[in-house]
């Protein structure tokens, strides 16, 4: 009878087991399900909050580079770049320390006054964060580093966030200060170092205003000094000066401008400064609008200068613009220069007439001299020959002093004569065909007398094959003459050659006359005054040889005169070689026939 | 500069081989001495023969260190056999500090608690800088009075983790070490200032039910009256029954695993944080006693959860550690792991599951989890706490 209840009963209990096991199976799907839905709650939650970190920190990152870049100057630069950090770190001030080589750590930005000028002692800790670490405290009065910081501060402030900024040139720290101790720990840290390249930018653009702004200030001293100079150039200038501006109105005169015309400075200042200029000629009064106009051109015109006295003088005005508006004028005052021009040119003159004069003398002295004095030679030859068909050796031998002397005197009015028609320029040349041979053997003739009395060998040697010479024979003839004079002169016992060559070191027919002798030689100094007038090698009151001094001198003007030149190489005790070069080919005007 | 971290687990019973053989290991693994040494032994070992053996292989290197209840977990699983079991969890970051102070707790804990902050934070070299991390081992009984010793000097800000040491069956023979030397009664600090940021989770393995009342009468770790009532009476009917026969008096905490009572602590969007308080027994005037202090105006919630919740849990724990630093595990070195002892007990032999959890979320990256009577962690809303029935994690970044 029971089992069917028992059966039933039995039934229902495992169907209470079965919903009971349901029922916690649903419990902990249940509980499980809310923990998930908790820890997915907390997930999303911290999606958000991460996306707005993100989006807060770009938009600050964002402003704080508007700030930075649009400061106006490195004070509004720091302000705004501490700012952004402020929202970012919750500081209650903060202040950037800069460490440049050699000076004391500086406080160059702040947000509380409390740290302008603090000093900062540095130390290990200082040392660390400059090396890159940025480093918190949790109460500041807790490191030596901070020792150096008002007493009052460091009770106001507690812990301290440091942060390293690389800056170019010097090293800096950002340190940010809160009342609480351990405000900042390492999510602080990490923080900062998001917004560390914001910081170093800011540092950056700091440092290079400061630099510009340096440059500036140095660039501005360079320039006053500049300035200065050219004022003083312009007050001190000999030239006078005038400024104008575009109106052409006088804006600076200086000094010499005011002696130039006259006018005090305050008369002329303000005024146009074509009212104080004349043309100098009716049909350029034009001239004068330019100036009129105030137009800047560059240009340079005589003008007639209205002087303070009622008078006018003749000036040259170079004018030219100024970069940055308006003209400056420099006046040269012509009436000086016209008045020296004169003196000079009247001095000029009188010199000219005086040496005209002198050619004249000379050329008359030297026909009135020769005159009587080739008859004195004359007789003396007569009375010579007399006196040596006598056998009157006293009377002979006086009678050679005599002819001897007038021969030298004779030879000394020539040559008188012949350097006063160079100096007048009354030389006349007569080219002709030349015979080498029979001129060289002439000259070399005329000097054998010389030679023999010093008992020197004379030698003549013309090459073969040398071309047709046109030249003047009989200055050609006077030079050789003259050459081998000195050269049997001043050699005894020795040699003395003419040779006659083509010039082969230039491709143009000329010819060279070497006279080479074995004489005494000349020094260097000797040499570089050897074709100067009335000299000789020996200088001395008691010279030993003869001459005027004179024969060098016209032997070179006469080869200059044929195209030719005269050089001279010697040695003392070596000898001496003079050398003439001429060209050959026809001459198409002598120089003195066409002056 | 990156930052490596290994760890090496044993069960080998002889004291001296399994410390030098994981601390050979463990060099081998970085490639270097280490910069700082984080070891848990079950008490079956001899602590002294592990401490001489610390000093002889890693002189200098600070070594923190106190006993687990059972054996260890790490990447390789759960380590821990006949109740003996030792890991050792090592970082090598040249470009950090790290210092490891002990103090006894003494009469004054909150003091020992400041006074061994401050050594470790002298011995990092780092005087007046605030850590990144205190990770904490100290004797069961009076965490949060040196957790005030902590915030007496770091304010509130500074991250706080660890558990503490634990012996296998509650009988007290848990011990504390610190560079090379064994403690008993002591809590030991260590200060982590790595040149690579660090992020953390700490969670219950629990969900609130609607069952709650305010504390009435409290003292210390003592609560005799929820809403004017008996303790245990409120408490047993809270949990429908779990506890109906020790309401005479009794110990209670295998029956309470699964019941622990809890206190918000905070919340993130609009999710409640809670700290657990774990029942460990029931007084002869119908009192319970916890393994946390609780205060009268306390509002207490029945919390309520399942072996399955403590067997995922570690590893979701372990994500939200990562996803707080928004790190997946790429970017990741290493973990901590802090896990309940009670917990451990109700899941038993399942602890491998728990570990492989973690693994999983780690992608196989090294870690080690200690077993507490005891846990200390930071909420998502920065705050640090003591609980019991908790699971602590702070990850590491590799760069």
């Amino acid at each position: 009878m029971d089992r069917p209840s028992d059966d039933k009963e039995l039934a229902l209990s495992a169907r209470v087991r079965d919903l009971e096991a349901a029922l916690a199976s649903s419990e902990r799907a249940r509980i499980s399900a809310e923990e998930e839905r908790g820890e997915l709650r907390v997930d999303l939650q911290h999606a958000r909050e991460r996306l707005r970190e993100v989006s807060t920190q770009s938009e600050q990152l964002f402003a704080g580079l508007r700030e930075i870049s649009e400061a106006r100057s490195v004070d509004d630069l720091f302000a705004g770049m501490l700012a952004v950090l402020r929202d970012v770190l919750h500081f209650d001030a903060a202040f950037v320390l800069v460490f440049a080589e050699g000076d004391a750590p500086e406080v160059v930005a702040t947000t509380d006054s409390s740290f302008e000028g603090i000093s900062w002692r540095g130390g290990r800790f200082t040392d660390r964060v400059l090396a890159g670490k940025t480093l918190a405290l949790l109460d500041l009065n807790l490191k030596e580093d901070w020792s150096g910081v008002d007493a009052a501060v460091r009770s106001r402030f507690r812990a301290a966030l440091h942060v390293p900024l690389v800056a170019p040139r010097s090293q800096a720290i950002l340190i940010c200060v809160h009342e609480e101790r351990g405000f900042f720990t390492a999510s602080h840290s990490a923080l900062a170092q998001r917004y560390l390249g914001l910081a170093n930018q800011a540092v950056r653009n700091a440092q290079h205003a400061t630099e510009l702004e340096a440059q500036v200030i140095e660039r501005t001293e360079a320039l006053r000094q500049e300035r200065d100079f050219a004022l003083h150039l312009t007050m001190n200038m000999a030239q006078g000066l005038v400024t104008t501006d575009d109106d052409g109105l006088v804006t600076l005169v200086n000094p010499a401008f005011i002696e130039l015309s006259g006018w005090p400075e305050k008369v002329v200042l303000g005024k146009e400064l074509r009212l104080l200029l004349a043309a100098v000629d009716d049909d350029e009064t034009g001239t004068l609008d330019t100036l009129e106009d105030g137009e800047s051109v560059e240009e340079t015109r005589e003008y007639l200068l209205r002087c303070g006295d009622g008078t006018s003088t003749l000036v040259i005005l170079a004018t030219a613009p100024r970069r940055n508006g308006g003209s400056i004028h420099v006046f040269t005052n012509l009436r000086k220069r016209q008045e020296l021009q004169a003196t000079l040119e009247l001095a000029r003159d009188a010199a000219e007439t005086n040496s005209r004069a002198k050619s004249m003398f000379l050329a008359n002295m030297s026909h009135e001299l020769r005159t009587p004095l080739n008859a004195i030679i004359g007789y003396c030859e007569l009375l010579r020959d007399e006196a040596d068909e006598r056998e009157d050796m006293d009377l002979l031998e006086d009678l050679g002093r005599i002819h001897t002397s007038s021969r030298l005197l004779l030879e000394l009015i020539g040559n008188i004569l012949d350097v006063s028609k160079i100096e007048a320029g009354k030389i006349d040349l007569y080219i002709e065909r030349v015979v080498i041979e029979d001129l060289c053997r002439d000259a070399v003739t005329s000097v054998e007398p010389i030679a023999g009395s010093n008992h020197n060998i004379i030698r003549c040697d013309t090459g073969r094959d040398l071309p047709p010479l046109y030249t003047d024979r009989t200055r050609l003839r006077q030079v050789l003459i003259n050459l081998l004079g000195n050269a049997c002169k001043f050699t005894e016992r020795g040699t003395v050659e003419l040779d006659v060559r083509r010039d082969a070191s230039v491709p143009e027919p000329v010819l060279r006359f070497c006279v080479r002798d074995s004489g005494i030689g000349m020094t260097p100094d000797q040499i570089a005054a050897v074709f100067e007038p009335f000299r000789q090698a020996d200088p001395t009151p008691t010279r030993r040889y003869g001459g005027t001094g004179l024969g060098l001198t016209i032997s070179r003007s006469f080869t200059e005169m044929m195209g030719g030149s005269l050089s001279v190489a010697s040695s003392p005790g070596k000898g001496t070689t003079f050398t003439v070069r001429l060209p050959c080919g026809e001459p198409t005007t002598s120089p003195t026939a066409d002056p | 500069m990156s930052l490596k971290i290994s760890t090496q687990t044993t069960t080998d019973a002889d004291s001296a081989t399994a410390i030098r053989k994981c601390y050979a290991d463990l060099e081998a693994a970085l490639g270097g001495t280490p910069s700082l040494l984080i070891v848990y032994p079950t008490v079956g070992h001899d602590l002294e023969v592990i401490a001489a053996g610390l000093r002889e292989v890693a002189p200098g290197v600070p070594t923190h260190g106190a006993t687990t209840c059972l054996g260890v977990m790490s990447e390789s699983g759960f380590a821990g056999a006949d109740g003996i079991g030792l890991g050792l969890f090592g970082i090598l970051d040249p470009e950090g500090d790290y210092g490891v102070a002990a103090r006894d707790l003494g009469d004054d804990p909150q003091a020992a608690g400041r006074e061994a902050l401050l050594a470790a934070i002298a011995a990092a070299d780092r005087e007046g800088e605030p850590p990144e991390l205190v990770w904490i081992a100290s004797d069961p009984g009076n965490e949060e009075a040196v957790l005030h010793g902590f915030k007496e000097v770091l304010g509130v800000r500074v991250p706080i983790a660890g558990g503490s040491a634990a012996d296998n069956d509650v009988a007290g023979g848990w011990f504390e070490l610190a560079n090379g030397q064994v403690h008993r009664g002591a809590v030991i600090v260590t200060v982590f200032y790595p040149s690579t940021r660090l992020h953390f989770a700490f969670h219950s393995g629990y969900s609130a039910t609607e069952l709650s009342g305010v504390v009435t009468r409290a003292e210390g770790r003592t609560l005799q009256e929820i809403d004017g009532r008996p303790a245990a009476q409120v408490y047993n009917e809270w949990s429908d029954g779990v506890i109906a026969d020790k309401l005479s008096g009794g110990n209670v905490l295998g029956l309470t695993t699964l019941h622990p009572l809890g206190r918000v602590s905070g919340d993130r969007g609009g999710v409640p944080f809670h700290r657990l308080s774990h029942p460990d027994s029931v007084t002869a005037d119908g009192a319970l006693t916890l393994f946390t202090e609780v205060a009268v105006g306390e509002r207490l919630i029945q919390m309520v959860g399942t072996k399955e919740h403590l067997l995922t849990r570690a590893g979701r724990v372990t994500r939200a550690a990562m996803n707080s630093g928004n790190r997946s595990a790429e970017a990741i070195a290493g973990a901590l792991v802090v896990y309940c002892a009670g917990c451990l007990m109700t899941i038993q032999d399942q602890i491998g599951e728990v570990a492989d959890g973690i693994a999983q979320e780690l992608e196989s990256r090294p870690f080690l989890g200690t077993f507490t009577f005891g846990e200390q962690g930071c909420f998502a809303n920065h705050e640090s706490y003591h609980g019991n029935l908790m699971i602590s994690v702070v990850v590491f970044e590799s760069d």
